[in-house]
């Protein structure tokens, strides 16, 4: 029997479509680089807790002082933190997937993601660079007030990524990371891990609380780096 | 009704042409030899088809040299990704069809 010749082209319509979505897919870096830069943000987060906790000695805080000791009473640091870490991602996605595109023969624009993640990024500042503004959005402010939501940046991004991408891993990964984010964002996640920590034995007395201050963002930012190891590396680029 | 044939273009419905408008609707741009590997076409073939497509404007060609290479980079156009949505509609419809009638 002779195939019925639609059904042929639209099974090489297919093929090809495939392929080319696999040749241009290039996220895996961005996904290891948000993932370690993520992690990479754990320890500020221990760092702005020291900074709040009065010496056991009962002694003044001395250690910060002026321009320091205005970012670190706000922790505006934080936030200004991840806009960097986004907007440097958002440039590398955007050298990335260019390079990947000129040496694939296939090219993807990643300008789309890069703009989201600058812009959203630049959320958290709102408050101090555009006071006016704020006073509409101030229902917002449980999404500000953590110094987390450059995670829910991050995720903004991602969708538009993903979207751009038309890849079920990087859908995958970009809603399983919004799943672990979002919460973090929203909620004070060290007291799961206070209860956690509570069922290994750990005290109110011995509890690690400084280090663990860190850990709303441990979650999502192995999600991320496990996301970008479990990618198909790129062949060409 | 119509039949779905009517839906079916000269320009796109050839096989070949099919290919390139499906690869570069899938990429914001996509250059020459890359579509001449993945359609397993000669050069002078596939500026042919190009040829073809550019003229009923459902392609933009854009020439550059990159490092000492001069590069060809394929864009589709609205009126190409409109042409393909509806080349593809009518190949599905013609199939929807075909598999009722064996039925």
């Amino acid at each position: 029997m002779t195939e019925f010749e639609p059904d042929g082209l639209l099974r090489d319509v297919e093929a090809l479509r495939r392929r080319a979505r696999s040749d241009r897919h290039a996220f895996r870096l961005p996904l290891l680089y948000f993932g370690a830069f993520t992690l990479g943000t754990a320890p500020l987060y221990a760092l702005a807790y020291a900074a709040h906790t009065p010496p056991e000695d009962g002694s003044a805080d001395g250690v910060t002082t002026g321009f320091t000791s205005w970012l670190l009473a706000r922790e505006t640091w934080l936030d200004l933190v991840w806009l960097a870490g986004l907007a440097a991602g958002a440039v590398l996605t955007v050298w990335w997937y260019r390079r990947h595109g000129d040496s694939a023969g296939i090219q993807t624009s990643a300008r789309g993601p890069a703009t989201t993640w600058a812009v959203a990024g630049v959320a958290p500042l709102i408050w101090f660079l555009a006071p006016l503004v704020s006073l509409f959005v101030w229902f917002l402010w449980p999404l500000f007030v953590r110094n987390t939501f450059g995670l829910l940046a991050l995720a903004f991004g991602l969708i538009a990524l993903a979207r751009t991408e038309r890849s079920r891993h990087l859908w995958i990964v970009t809603l399983l990371y919004t799943a672990a984010a979002a919460p973090a964002v929203v909620y004070d996640m060290q007291n799961m891990y206070y209860r956690l920590f509570h069922l290994f034995g750990f005290t109110p007395e011995t509890m690690p609380y400084g280090p663990l201050q860190g850990s709303p963002v441990l979650l999502p930012g192995l999600i991320l780096l496990v996301g970008g190891l479990a990618a198909r590396k790129e062949s060409r680029a | 009704m119509t039949h779905p044939t009517g839906g079916l273009s000269d320009v796109v419905h050839q096989r070949h042409r099919l290919g390139i408008l499906t690869i570069a609707a899938e990429a914001t741009r996509v250059e020459f030899t890359y579509l001449k590997n993945a359609l397993e076409l000669t050069g002078g073939n596939l500026n042919r088809h190009l040829a073809v497509l550019e003229d009923a404007g459902m392609v933009a060609l854009e020439k550059a040299i990159e490092g000492r290479r001069p590069k060809t980079w394929v864009v589709i156009t609205r009126a190409g990704r409109g042409a393909l949505a509806a080349e593809i509609a009518a190949l599905e419809e013609l199939v929807r069809r075909h598999r009722a009638q064996q039925a």
